[in-house]
């Protein structure tokens, strides 16, 4: 099948691009010679109406330390509020190696875990399956995707499964780049959201500020995008009313509005397409009620600016962000995890810059090998608390195999710049992704 | 949190004001700040709880006393008359939480030499790690002695920097520390050398051979948070219990008028303290409903705090007691007047001035708020403390 190419480097950019800006979140098929073109499903594709696709993530992980950002004598309240515990993250969810705390309290700001602490384990990070409709010659398309994750908790081996998405697009134009989504999708603030699957990503760990970005949300989307041919060029906008924002789950619950009133966040974008260049650049916005409370009055505001820059197999990119959460009024919060005491104010401004350079040797095996670095800062504190100040550098390398699989391999540097204390919090991780 | 620019976006937004009980935390500066608006604080007014450098002391000063006592120099928090098992008390709040959760227990690290005899390295301050502003902050602190010998200074002033170190530590007792602005404490009467009782003197004569009572004013210290030198006020340490991370919370007992949605107003009269008044700082407001027999006690003499409970319509009595009960047993609750018989006095009634004479009347009359308090006992048992 000449589509289901699992793509590298600058094409898994302009495939994530291809994907939000059709709405389109699961792994597209292109051709390389398609980047620089628009998108023209293949023949194949073009008289299938009902697919199955999916990917399976299988990883090889060691963080240093016991797993968590928590230093042993730190006895602070909430323990989570004086640290990043999602410094450790082992995989392309951003699970960490472990949040386990003891008995110190925290506060409900805590990623999943996949609960190994310091030891070496391999892991399936992920097992995903999609199911996609869309009957010929009809605008209208049907997408969902589940996913399991197998972990070992402290109450013994349990099998978490989400359903990640699942929404139907109408599109009333056929001359127009115009799309309506209804039911649980992939974010539409920034870029990095593009690269939330394993299969897509071109590195293993999302970046510090992707917990605020990346999450899915449950509403109403709308995409347009409008081409000016004759300066090669394109402008879009995406816009959505969802219950929760843009969090990911592990944080605010997606899946019923807590407050009754909607979060709006949206991106407007411009991208140039050149014979051998892409660029793109968008900024993206949120406002709306937090979630994770129960009073409509405590808001939530972020704004984003992103960047990326394809040329001849380099790929850059970058992100920033700047987010303030205003103090929930009553006492109670909720996550995606269970219920917490107190939704505190919080600041956070944080962002990430990635270098990719896809080396130019492909055959019939290796289908593509693509080095990374990135670096990652970020500035946040909690109302009252002092302010944590963390960066990460990672490195990384992509090997992929028959188009179907992708070998990979990073490491992570975590560093403690103020507030939290120095923490041996360092992360190796290797993951192969199968994707059918 | 320093997040102005958008405060003002939301401003324009005119959002919906949230609905039920906000989770509120005061602190001495707030009070301090809300005094001018007579704010309403948990049911004490920001004015009542503070005394300003100049200002009439409360309690001390007309209508209750007979002549004006000026705060001296600084603020004052404003000591309140109290019962501790039927002894004269008083005490002062330095903090207050409305509909809020229990507050955790921070630790605060003091560099020691030694874990022998705990000295503090001289010139080293304590740290804090969290502000005064916060949700996250209460004034009871878990002090953790750092055996940090040779500290300088100005080596450790903020968490990051005691965390880093990996030194040796010790969980120590339960410190209770307001974080305060400086040049304050208790009121102080211009020319007094500390406070003393709010009402039980207006002659000036002390239930103890006729010297005024002293209280124990607290301390005023200095720490680090965050690299900042923050003030505080020192009120001791075993000053409340804890479990885990959270304080123990004892009961208040405030007499108080008024219907059941909340919109009760404390009467001008003694509060009944929790059993172990100095090692229970951390309280909830109980407010307690007077019963159709009970009544207030109030000597003739005092015809400001007759006034001010016949305005809120709650029964008064007077008795035949000697000067010195009725300056000790002044506002005291009497649960059935009718005990008082001629020439009686009081020695037959049973007075709600002990948790163990409340606890019984139910909860018809004993209702929990959702306010709770840190409170410094400055005195009990009419002994200097």
């Amino acid at each position: 099948m000449k589509a289901r190419l699992l793509v590298l480097g600058v094409v898994i950019s302009a495939v994530g691009a291809r994907a939000q800006d059709a709405g389109v979140e699961e792994v597209e098929i292109v051709d390389v010679d398609d980047v620089t073109q628009g998108y023209t499903p293949s023949e194949e594709q073009a008289h299938e109406t009902l697919r199955l696709t999916g990917y399976i993530d299988v990883g090889f992980v060691k963080a240093t330390g016991d797993g968590t950002s928590y230093v042993p004598d730190d006895t602070r309240a909430p323990l989570d509020y004086g640290v990043d515990p999602f410094a450790t993250a082992v995989n392309s969810r951003g699970d960490v190696a472990s949040t386990s705390s003891g008995e110190r309290w925290t506060n409900g700001f805590r990623p999943r875990s996949v609960g190994i602490g310091g030891n070496p384990s391999f892991l399936i990070n992920t097992a995903s399956a999609d199911v996609r409709f869309q009957p010929r010659g009809l605008p209208i398309f049907a997408f969902a995707r589940v996913q399991l994750m197998p972990r070992l908790l402290p109450t013994g081996d349990q099998t978490r499964i989400e359903l990640q998405q699942a929404f139907g697009r109408v599109s009333p134009f056929s001359s127009q780049e115009f799309a309506l989504f209804l039911g649980k999708f992939d974010s539409v603030f920034g870029i990095e959201y593009l690269e939330n699957e394993a299969n897509l990503r071109t590195g293993i760990t999302p970046s510090l500020i992707a917990r605020y970005t990346t999450g899915h949300s449950l509403g109403a989307k709308a995409f347009y995008r409008v081409q000016l041919p004759s300066a090669m060029s394109a402008l879009s906008v995406n816009a959505a009313l969802t219950n929760n924002g843009t969090r990911i789950e592990a944080l605010v619950p997606p899946d019923g509005s807590v407050v009754g009133v909607p979060v709006l966040s949206g991106r407007a974008g411009y991208e140039l397409n050149l014979q051998h260049v892409q660029a793109k650049v968008g900024v993206s916005g949120l406002y709306g009620p937090r979630n994770d409370q129960r009073s409509p009055g405590a808001r939530q505001l972020a704004l984003g600016v992103d960047a990326r820059l394809n040329w001849s197999g380099l790929s850059v990119a970058g992100e920033l962000l700047r987010l303030v959460d205003e103090p929930g009024p009553l006492a109670g919060k909720v996550t995606g995890q269970g219920p917490a005491e107190l939704a505190s104010g919080f600041q956070v401004w944080g962002g990430w810059a990635r270098v990719a350079y896809t080396l130019p040797w492909k055959n019939e095996v290796l289908t593509g090998l693509t080095l990374y670095g990135r670096y990652d800062r970020r500035h946040a504190a909690f109302e009252g608390y002092t302010e944590v100040r963390t960066q990460r550098f990672t490195v990384g390398a992509r090997i992929d195999l028959f188009e179907l699989l992708a070998l990979k391999a990073e490491g992570v540097l975590n560093a403690e710049l103020g507030g939290a204390p120095a923490v041996d919090n360092d992360v190796f991780t290797a993951s192969a992704v199968f994707t059918w | 949190m320093r997040s102005t620019w958008w405060l003002g976006l939301l401003t324009l937004c005119a959002c919906a004001p949230p609905a039920g009980l906000e989770a509120k935390l005061w602190t001495v500066e707030d009070f301090l700040r809300l005094a001018p608006q007579r704010k309403d604080l948990g049911g004490w007014r920001a004015d009542q709880l503070v005394t300003l450098e100049g200002a009439p002391i409360p309690f001390r000063s007309p209508p209750h006393g007979a002549v004006e006592v000026k705060q001296g120099r600084g603020y004052g928090l404003t000591l309140f008359p109290a019962f501790a098992q039927g002894e004269p008390a008083a005490f002062l709040i330095t903090e207050i939480w409305s509909a809020h959760p229990r507050p955790w227990l921070q630790p605060a690290w003091l560099m020691v030499s030694s874990f022998s005899d705990y000295a503090v390295v001289e010139g080293t301050k304590a740290v804090f790690p969290v502000d005064a502003y916060g949700s996250f902050y209460s004034p009871f602190w878990v002090a953790e002695f750092v055996l940090a010998p040779g500290a300088a200074e100005n080596q450790y002033t903020s968490s990051k920097a005691v965390l880093d170190a990996r030194l040796p530590m010790q969980a120590g007792p339960l410190v209770y520390s307001a974080v305060a602005p400086a040049d304050g404490g208790a009121v102080v009467g211009e020319g007094e050398a500390g406070p003393v009782h709010p009402w039980a003197l207006r002659e000036d004569v002390g239930l103890d051979g006729g010297e005024p009572m002293s209280a124990k004013a607290p301390d005023n210290g200095v720490a680090w948070i965050d690299g900042r030198e923050v003030p505080y006020l020192g009120l001791g340490a075993g000053r409340v219990k804890g479990y885990g991370q959270l304080p123990m919370e004892s009961e208040l007992f405030t007499f108080a008028v008024g219907g059941s949605d909340g919109g009760r107003e404390l009467l001008p009269i003694p509060a009944v303290l929790p059993q172990e008044p100095f090692a229970s700082s951390y309280v909830r407001r109980v407010d307690v409903l007077l019963p159709p027999t009970a009544a207030v006690f109030v000597p003739q003499d005092r015809a400001a705090l007759t006034e001010a409970l016949g305005a809120l319509g709650v029964r008064h009595v007077s008795a035949p007691v000697d000067a010195s009960t009725a300056r000790a047993k002044l506002g005291v609750v009497i649960r059935d007047v009718a005990c008082l018989g001629l020439d009686a006095g009081l020695g037959a009634c049973a007075l709600l001035d002990s948790p163990g004479a409340i606890e019984p009347l139910g909860p018809a009359y004993v209702i929990p708020t959702g306010t709770t308090l840190a409170i410094d006992v400055a005195q009990a048992g009419g002994r200097l403390e």
